[in-house]
């Protein structure tokens, strides 16, 4: 028995050596993680000390927005949070509200795809890039959590191996797309408008028509917090390809009337008017690409300024 | 409590060690209490139902013993009537009550009979035909009756095969709970290797493959020709991988503590007829329906269209056995139609065989036999996998539309990654590809021994290496992204 017991030990000593050799000689993925972004716009968004604009939602924000255009223009201090849908309504919401202060005023513009949960992995991975991202993950048993702590590290010891991006990453170049340094002190993604676009464009979801009073309760919990620190959010749709909006036309109509019906706050387009040509997007039907960028800041821009000039900023 | 979940990764070692640590008087309770746990981790109140059965099981079985004449049938019909009882209730009535809601609808009537609302108990259809077997043969005289009442309770409950099997014979088991086993090194680490194969086929290859096949299965009517065919082949393995890896990991769990459980697959897709197959696939469920459906009709002392009649009875029966569905019905009719068929037209096939040659190229003969029955039973698998008869029919009916078009554009990129690789990225299928490699050799160092036997003999080194080489595997290879459950627990 003894016997059994020590090889028992060195075999799952072995293994446990082995996936900590793999993060030791994979320990630059923080630098390199697209989700890693998170911690600079946290940093960044933390030394703005004046009122400023932020820009929380899903990656259609970082991949269409230029915050400098918009900071020129309002005059205004803005952080770009957006980064990926998938992180769920429920975490983007609260991750806003930490940097939200008096003054503030946030742009909501998430996903069609409302999702309150986002995706486990994701959370897990964005947890372990950025720590303080656990005060907005909901607060679990303990086995539960182990679990599910248990399952991301052997995921992402298994991406560093199998999906890891080995080669050097520069906004300049024309095929880096994906990765933290690629974006902007702001929080803009830069490093895919020198790149060609890519076709056919991915991720055409097809949408019901569900009910997402959840999702909407919960974004008016968040206005109402937002509010409650004197700073304001307004709601904007956004930005989306033809094909996509044909796909889902009805489904979506259903669903802007339901935003506008039930979410608290001042809403400043329609769907219709961030729907852009397919020419414009990047790689999916919500990533735009540099001149749809642009189109898309152009746009927001004007309507903040007539915003401005109604006094309602 | 799945086997490939992280509670069942801490109760095994736990309750291994406590098994080896307790007195041997005390060690049926232990592996009773684990084996409630065990069962009772998925839905506690449903303990019930099986306490249920046992208890009546347990004294039909002194019953049926103490008893002469009619009245030991008497105890044996109360005990199956209790058994299939329960299995009718919880299995089969809302089938039942549907469709005798949609004949009442043809005749515009409605239907007074409310559905119930009750999930499955898990592993019911395991465990219940275990508990008959034991009446049975206990019946037939093979069998004494066993007086002690934990004993008996364990042998229906033995948590390794208590959700899917084998289904074990009284015979096998019963004796074993009272023998003292002590830990034999060998014996433990075949346990564990067998237990880490299981995981193997389970996580790395079963789970990957059920993404793929999810994707062209979940919503089938977009896709035609190629995709359906990959998905149904690969349905195919998934559900051998899962199924054989559960058994895997049940037959290895149990003999890390020294219980032998009987073998339930033999590399069934090496057969070359259907009767092969069914000697190797379910061998436990084959050899039940055989000996106490199959037998009971009049086995092969009947007339010859008589035996082909009773062989397509029990392969129905064996489709329903497996759910409560149309399809499972159809499923096991396509499989009984296979066997009446190949029966009949025996020596036909065999003159046909001999007439073009065949009989002399045994090996090429061999191949096309093999991959035949691969078709046939795929064929088969696309009802018990389909949601519903519908797409079933559809999959069935469109497996080769637009073939022709669709292998001219075989070598465009974006085709083969929709198409063969069905969603999955290169990484991916690289990895599904991988791991059917590691199977097929396995397999292939299978044959007419044991590959434990084959691994004990190498030098340590290369043991370690392939230890090492499988545990990484089934961590960086394994899917875990949404632990999927083994497809033989809902029944």
């Amino acid at each position: 028995m003894k016997k059994f017991y020590f090889k028992i030990f060195y075999f799952f000593t072995l293994i446990i050596l082995t996936y900590f050799g793999i993060l030791f000689l994979f320990r630059d993925d923080i630098e390199r993680h697209y989700l890693a972004t998170i911690v600079d716009k946290h940093q960044y968004a933390q030394s703005i000390t004046q009122p400023k604009i932020i820009l929380t939602g899903g990656s259609n924000l970082a991949f269409g927005i230029d915050s400098d255009s918009i900071e020129k223009q309002v005059q205004r201090p803005v952080v770009n949070l957006g980064l990926y849908a998938g992180l769920g309504l429920d975490l983007i919401l609260k991750e806003t509200l930490s940097e939200v202060k008096k003054g503030d005023l946030v742009i909501l513009c998430p996903e069609f795809y409302l999702k309150k949960e986002g995706e486990e992995f994701t959370k897990q991975t964005v947890r372990f890039f950025y720590p303080n991202a656990n005060a907005f993950l909901e607060q679990e048993d303990w086995d539960v959590d182990l679990k599910k702590k248990l399952s991301f590290y052997i995921r992402y010891c298994r991406n560093l191996i199998f999906y890891s991006n080995r080669k050097s990453q520069l906004i300049e170049d024309n095929s880096s797309d994906y990765f933290r340094k690629g974006f902007s002190e702001k929080g803009d993604l830069l490093s895919h408008l020198n790149n060609s676009p890519k076709r056919p464009l991915k991720d055409l979801e097809t949408f019901q028509k569900q009910d997402y009073s959840e999702e909407i309760k919960l974004i008016n919990w968040f206005i109402k917090e937002v509010n409650a620190r004197e700073a304001k959010v307004i709601w904007a749709f956004p930005s989306y390809s033809v094909t996509g909006y044909l796909h889902n036309k009805s489904s979506l109509e259903f669903y802007e009337k339901q935003i506008k019906l039930e979410v608290n706050c001042l809403i400043i387009n329609d769907i219709k008017d961030k729907v852009y040509p397919d020419t414009l997007f990047y790689d999916t039907n919500y990533h735009l690409g540099k001149d749809g960028r642009q189109k898309n800041t152009e746009r927001l821009i004007e309507q903040l300024k007539i915003l401005q000039m109604k006094s309602r900023l | 409590m799945l086997f490939n979940s992280l509670e069942f990764l801490l109760f095994f070692p736990i309750v291994t060690i406590l098994y080896f640590v307790i007195p041997y008087r005390f060690r049926w309770a232990l592996l009773l209490v684990a084996s409630c746990y065990f069962y009772m981790a998925f839905k506690p109140i449903y303990i019930l139902i099986l306490g249920f059965t046992i208890l009546i099981d347990y004294y039909a079985g002194i019953y049926i013993e103490k008893s002469t004449g009619q009245k030991r049938k008497y105890y044996l019909i109360l005990s199956l009537i209790a058994n299939i009882g329960v299995l009718a209730i919880f299995k089969y009535f809302n089938f039942l009550n549907l469709n005798l809601t949609w004949l009442l609808e043809g005749f515009s009537l409605k239907n007074p009979v409310p559905f119930l609302q009750i999930l499955l108990p898990i592993g019911l259809s395991f465990h219940t035909f275990q508990a008959m077997s034991y009446t049975i043969e206990v019946y037939r005289g093979n069998q004494k009756a066993e007086h002690h009442f934990g004993i008996y309770a364990l042998y229906v409950m033995f948590y390794p095969q208590l959700v899917a099997g084998p289904i074990e014979r009284p015979q096998n088991v019963l004796h074993q709970f009272r023998e003292n086993y002590d830990f034999d090194y060998q014996r433990v680490t075949d346990g564990l290797k067998l237990m880490a194969w299981g995981m193997f086929k389970k996580v790395v290859i079963a789970d990957r493959l059920s993404v793929m096949v999810n994707y062209v299965y979940n919503d089938p009517y977009e896709q035609k020709g190629i995709p359906l065919l990959v998905a149904t082949a690969c349905f195919s393995i998934q559900i051998f991988c899962d199924f054989s890896g559960y058994s895997d990991i049940a037959l290895g769990s149990a003999e890390v503590m020294g219980f032998k459980l009987m073998k339930n697959f033999d590399r069934p897709y090496y057969s070359k007829t259907i009767s092969e197959f069914w000697k190797r696939w379910h061998i436990s469920l084959s050899t039940w329906f055989r000996d106490y459906l199959y037998i009971t009709l009049g086995g092969n002392r009947v007339s010859k269209w008589r035996r082909e009649y009773n062989l397509f009875i029990v392969f129905l029966v064996s489709g329903i056995w497996h759910g409560a569905s149309w399809n499972f019905v159809i499923w096991g009719g396509i499989h009984g139609f296979y066997l009446v068929f190949a029966n009949q037209t025996a020596v036909f096939r065999n003159k046909i065989v001999e007439v073009i040659g065949l009989t002399k190229l045994p090996n090429f003969y061999k191949i096309i036999q093999i991959i035949t029955i691969f078709c046939l039973t795929s064929f088969a698998w696309i009802f018990f996998r389909a949601r519903d008869f519908k797409s079933a029919w559809y999959i069935a009916t469109n497996l080769f539309a637009d073939l022709g078009n669709q292998l001219q554009l075989i070598g465009n990129k974006e085709f083969i990654e929709k198409n063969i690789f069905l969603g999955q990225g290169v990484t991916n299928f690289a990895m599904v590809l991988f791991a059917l490699i590691v199977l097929e050799i396995m397999h292939i160092l299978q044959r007419g021994q044991s590959l434990r036997e084959v691994l004990n003999q190498k030098p340590l080194l290369v043991r370690w290496v392939l230890y090492y080489g499988i545990v990484m595997a089934i961590l960086f290879l394994g899917m875990y992204d949404a632990p999927v459950q083994f497809i033989y627990f809902q029944f």
